[in-house]
């Protein structure tokens, strides 16, 4: 049960009867999933040179804003922030109407963008405004790189406004919302609810997978977008999963500076990210990340649907537990269904994905070297 | 072996506090009065092995070469996964055989 990689797929059918340990601990182990993968994004990812985390490492040390001296001092603090934020989100749910129990344990799974509920219908079962702006803001709020809130304590306060990735994350979530209305009014669709359009997507952005309605019955259009907006996933070292929107926008200047070598053969482009260029190594394991991505996705796909998985089941499984979102497409394990039907076989192909996606593919796939072993 | 040490140390601090954060669910079973075996059980086998890890990788190095940066977090991660499945592998299996165990064990 991979509660611990912040995925949030539930595998028992039945939450309103679970006891409330199990949920308790369902919780407690996405939270504490959630600030490992923080503290160790920010304290080793940067260290093995995995999939272009490495950028980090560069850009927090050459620039005026050396961030801290040591690594446990940096985990340290990010264990305080971590707290902190979720103390603050439970209290916010709690003044709005959650139980206490609920508050404490939907907090946790919000800021570590796991999405675990302790209801069936998610966070649709409170059917409150105010709760779900609140989790919307914490949900984004977990997602932001956390290396940002250390900057900000330690005085540079314009940060959330200047930092480039949180400026692309905000961008890609406003187009996502925009796209959908668009297609929803469009389609003249009956029960057109912006309520709704912007909680999901925020939430399968990210990667939490808290849902307030059965988002599979919208058309095949905004089912298409979700599955994009899985891959593409937080900010790199915050909770979330996926691609990550540096890695995106990366990709983005790469292809750009390839269609203007197409028209200026001769000319000499480099690829800046937030005003630094950056080293072609760093683009070549970026670009492999993202090549390989898909690769195991696909790979994972083709396994579960041996496994006896309908196709929209097995497409929307890989994606989704490559990235940790939680729910995916269609009847059986869909919005508000769950993973308790599929057989044995699938759901530890699911696991295998989960972890392979919340340790960044290269951590694990590594491991599988010889060579490496033989150092 | 003797480098993979700060490896294993490491882990053996994770468990442990792993272990120790199994007591919460307790308290919310106390307090909603349906205590039963499964996470005390998980809670006395992870830290049990977190402390057999923890003790006899005392005179570890503090140094992790990039190898070793690497099976840190894969098996950090397997490890976590692991214990902490198993209050719900406890929970669901016949609970008896334990709770007896446990008395067996503490006298």
């Amino acid at each position: 049960m991979s509660g611990i990689t912040t995925t949030g797929s539930t595998i028992i059918s039945n939450l309103e009867f679970t006891p409330k340990g199990i949920l308790l601990w369902r919780a407690i182990l996405q939270w504490l999933g959630g600030i490992g993968i923080i503290v160790m994004a920010i304290t080793l990812m940067p260290i093995m040179n995995v999939g272009g985390m490495q950028l980090f490492k560069i850009s927090s040390n050459d620039s005026s804003e050396k961030i801290l001296p040591k690594s446990k001092e940096i985990a340290l603090r990010l264990i305080y922030i971590y707290s902190a934020l979720t103390l603050t989100c439970a209290v916010t749910y709690w003044l709005f109407g959650m139980s206490k129990f609920d508050s404490l344990t939907h907090s946790m799974t919000t800021i570590a963008t796991g999405g675990f509920s302790n209801y069936n219908q998610s966070i649709g079962y409170f059917n409150s405004i105010p709760i779900e702006i609140a989790s919307m803001i914490f949900i984004i709020l977990g997602s932001l790189p956390f290396i940002v809130y250390i900057k900000f304590i330690n005085g540079n306060k314009k940060i959330f406004l200047t930092d480039i990735q949180i400026k692309t994350f905000f961008k890609v979530i406003i187009s996502a919302i925009i796209l959908l209305t668009l297609y929803l009014l469009l389609n003249n669709y009956e029960n057109f609810n912006l309520r709704s359009v912007f909680f999901n997507s925020i939430s399968i952005l990210t990667g939490t997978g808290y849902v307030n309605s059965e988002y599979d019955s919208w058309g095949s259009f905004p089912i298409t977008l979700f599955l994009a907006l899985m891959f593409i996933g937080g900010c790199a070292g915050s909770t979330t999963c996926g691609i990550k929107i540096f890695r995106i926008q990366i990709l983005y200047s790469f292809i750009t500076n390839q269609l203007k070598k197409i028209i200026y053969p001769k000319g000499v482009f480099v690829i800046k990210y937030d005003q630094n260029s950056v080293d072609d190594k760093f683009i070549a394991s970026i670009i492999s990340f993202i090549y390989f991505y898909f690769v195991i996705f696909f790979v994972l796909t083709a396994l579960l649907s041996l496994t006896g998985l309908d196709f929209i089941t097995a497409i929307s499984g890989a994606a989704t537990s490559i990235s940790n979102v939680g729910p995916g497409l269609g009847p059986i394990i869909g919005p508000n269904g769950d993973f308790s039907s599929l057989p044995d076989m699938s759901k530890w192909i699911l696991t295998v994905g989960m972890i392979l996606g919340r340790l960044e593919l290269f951590a694990i796939l590594v491991l599988f070297l010889p060579s490496f072993w033989r150092s | 072996m003797s480098n993979y040490k700060t490896v294993f140390f490491t882990l053996g601090i994770l468990q442990i506090i792993l272990g120790v954060s199994m007591f919460i669910p307790i308290i919310a079973q106390f307090t909603y009065s349906e205590i039963d075996s499964s996470f005390f059980g998980a809670s006395i086998v992870t830290i049990i092995f977190g402390t057999l890890f923890f003790l006899s990788n005392l005179d570890h190095d503090k140094k992790l070469n990039l190898q070793q940066a690497f099976l840190l977090t894969a098996l950090s991660w397997l490890s976590i996964a692991i214990f902490g499945s198993l209050p719900f592998i406890f929970s669901t299996m016949n609970c008896l055989l334990l709770t007896l165990f446990l008395r067996a064990c503490l006298g």
